[in-house]
């Protein structure tokens, strides 16, 4: 019997070893950029073509949301050597100094970007992302069945919605009280309490008439058991792509606008090569194809230049300057944060 | 072969493997979230070293207590409802012969076979207002409206029914398996009815098992967010989909830690009362220590 356990305990150890050198072996030969992504986001071929022409191969691996891309980060998940966290992700991390600073000399190619997506308020000069994508939070709507207004579409189609038993918002507590604080003509980052109450109160008052909330309203309108839908421009524009009577509109009173970006983190050992391939993704016929596949807007101005007419005129995905200036980036609320998620849980309770 | 003396001082392989799966699978995460309870969350969103109370203090607050209550509700309703669809689905189970029970009991769990959150899916698409049920309902000219059952509360009590169901048959199936048939034979002898037969001596003796089965569906039905939010349209928050938040959105996980250490202590008291409940109450060997 003792001899059994013996040799039983030497196999498992055995094995135990020779697993963790095939793992560590694995990792350090060919060098290789791991790539923190959103799933449906880069085109295969651009990839493809990246590893040909530099010899560097790529590894993809998806998060679902900023938080988890965080939380994986903080937990000490090295070997990240790109990321892609969203505005008000980007500043949390620069201000944790979990990402590495950039070094222009590298990114010829962000001479392409817009100026405004230079010297963006949650990372003026670009010192630790990159804007990749940007859309905004706003409301798609089926025209086929709801009527739109001659003076512009409003939150308020929302919250005093005609078909509320057709309408959805989003299940995302500081878009849903920005929408009702823009309604208000407030900031979407006000922080004042008897604001945030105000907001609190209408959307108790509307969160029973509504169908649901939701973050992924496409399948809903694609469906068409909603018709009036807060969300994201993404959501609403690949809706569009499949029914275009659902049209997406960023309220006359303002809306949300978010980036998805480009960033090195700090324990990254590949750096050189990740800057590589974040100029690649930069440089315009690389960029145009990514956009072309995503329906999402581009803070590159000279791919924009190479879009067709329909595609770059459409005010929804690239609305005209006077809207442009009344879209508002979610801001750190610090210590009024657990306030509002104390009234969303009193809401939802 | 060696003596007995000699084997029984050395610790079997799978007690080993039994002690090893339960220290990393059950201990340690339970350690990890006790432990994380007591930390504190950084207006930057990071967990600080900084022993204190205060998260467990917050889970008291009237709005936490709120949505515990209304949680331990729904999850007492959608037990009852279970219990009244299980316990005939059992005990006719029970009561079949040969391959009837067989392929009862095989049928009872091949929807267990697909994926928990395809089997949702599934169901959105069969409640919702352009759903199979009401289509064809209102074909049949049976509704003028759709039944509004998708994204309610309703909608909710669907989900967990559904899903929760064979947790509860199974344990009352098998306690009534045990249930030796002369008994009953023995109590219409002494001239009681069906009825009298029924609650005088069959549920006593399937007590347990009945109990057993509620609490196996009562208890995970308590940290239940999935189906509030994909079912129910994430209009209402119960404690699964406070702590959920509190991890993925508000980077509070100590909050969250220590909502789900008292979710822990409750479920473990219930278990306790259960037991303590089943060694006073003067039964028999009981057909589940069996």
């Amino acid at each position: 019997m003792g001899l059994k356990r013996i040799v039983i305990l030497a196999v498992v150890l055995g094995l135990a070893t020779s697993g963790l050198i095939y793992l560590r072996s694995r990792n350090t030969t060919p060098p290789r950029l791991r790539v923190s992504t959103w799933s449906n986001y880069f085109p295969e071929s651009v990839i493809q073509d990246f590893t040909a022409k530099t010899g560097i191969r790529v590894e993809l691996s998806y998060v679902s949301s900023n938080e988890e891309l965080f939380a994986k980060l903080k937990a000490g998940a090295t070997g990240f050597d790109i990321v892609q966290p969203s505005d008000y992700m980007v500043r949390q991390m620069k201000s944790l100094s979990m990402l590495s600073k950039l070094d222009p000399s590298l990114l010829p190619n962000l001479s392409h970007l817009d100026d405004y997506y230079r010297s963006l308020s949650y990372d003026p000069g670009n010192e630790v992302s990159v804007p990749f994508t940007w859309g905004t939070s706003g409301i798609a709507i089926n025209t086929a069945q709801v009527e739109v207004p001659k003076d512009g579409v409003s939150w308020n189609m929302l919250f005093n919605s005609k078909y509320p038993r057709q309408t959805s918002l989003l299940d995302d507590m500081r878009e849903v009280f920005a929408s009702v604080l823009l309604a208000n003509s407030l900031s979407p980052n006000a922080r004042e309490i008897n604001s945030l109450e105000l907001a609190k109160k209408q959307i108790f008052q509307i969160k029973d008439r509504v169908l649901m909330f939701s973050s992924e309203p496409k399948p809903l309108l694609l469906r068409e058991e909603v018709i009036i839908a807060h969300s994201y421009s993404s959501d609403a524009i690949q809706a569009h792509a499949q029914n275009s009577k659902i049209q997406f509109f960023i309220p006359k009173e303002g809306g949300v606008i978010w980036t998805d970006n480009f960033a090195i983190p700090a324990s990254s050992k590949h750096k050189l090569q990740a800057h590589a391939f974040i100029n690649y993704f930069l440089s315009p016929e690389n960029a145009l194809i990514t956009v072309r596949q995503s329906h999402l807007a581009t803070p590159n101005k000279t791919v924009r230049e190479l879009l067709t007419i329909e595609e770059k005129g459409d005010p929804n995905i690239y609305p005209p300057p006077e809207i442009f200036k009344k879209l508002f980036f979610l801001e750190d609320l610090g210590t009024v944060l657990p306030t509002m998620n104390r009234m969303w849980t009193e809401l939802k309770s | 072969m060696d003596s007995k003396a000699t084997t029984s001082k050395q610790i079997p392989v799978t007690a080993l493997v039994f002690i090893g799966w339960l220290f990393l699978m059950t201990f340690l995460p339970f350690l990890i979230i006790l432990g994380m309870s007591f930390l504190e969350r950084t207006p930057l969103g990071t967990i600080s070293f900084h022993f204190n109370f205060n998260n467990y203090a917050r889970s008291f607050q009237y709005i936490y207590l709120k949505v515990l209550f209304k949680t331990v509700w729904l999850a007492l309703i959608a037990t009852l409802s279970c219990l009244a669809v299980g316990f005939p689905v059992a005990y006719h189970l029970a009561r079949s012969k040969g391959w009837m029970k067989q392929l009862g009991l095989v049928l009872l769990f091949i929807p267990f076979w697909t994926n928990f959150i395809l089997r949702i899916y599934g169901l959105v698409s069969l409640l919702g207002n352009h759903g199979l049920i009401n289509q064809i309902l209102l074909s049949l000219g049976i509704i003028t409206s759709p039944l509004e059952i998708l994204y309610t509360r309703t909608g909710v009590y669907v989900g967990l029914l559904y899903n929760y169901l064979p947790f509860l048959v199974v344990p009352i199936f098998s306690a009534l398996e045990k249930l030796d048939p002369s008994l009953r034979e023995a109590g219409f002898d002494l001239g009681a009815n069906r009825f009298q037969v029924f609650w005088r001596v069959v549920i006593p003796n399937i007590k347990e098992g009945l109990f057993v089965g509620s609490l196996f569906v009562f208890i995970p039905m308590l940290g239940e967010y999935v189906i509030p939010d994909l079912l129910g349209g994430a209009k209402e928050a119960f404690l699964g989909n406070v702590m959920v938040s509190q991890f993925f959105v508000m980077q509070d996980w100590p909050f969250g830690s220590a909502m789900a250490g008292l979710l822990s202590a409750l479920m473990l008291m219930t278990l306790w009362i259960q037991t303590r409940w089943s060694k006073t109450s003067g039964l028999r060997g009981g057909s589940l220590n069996a």
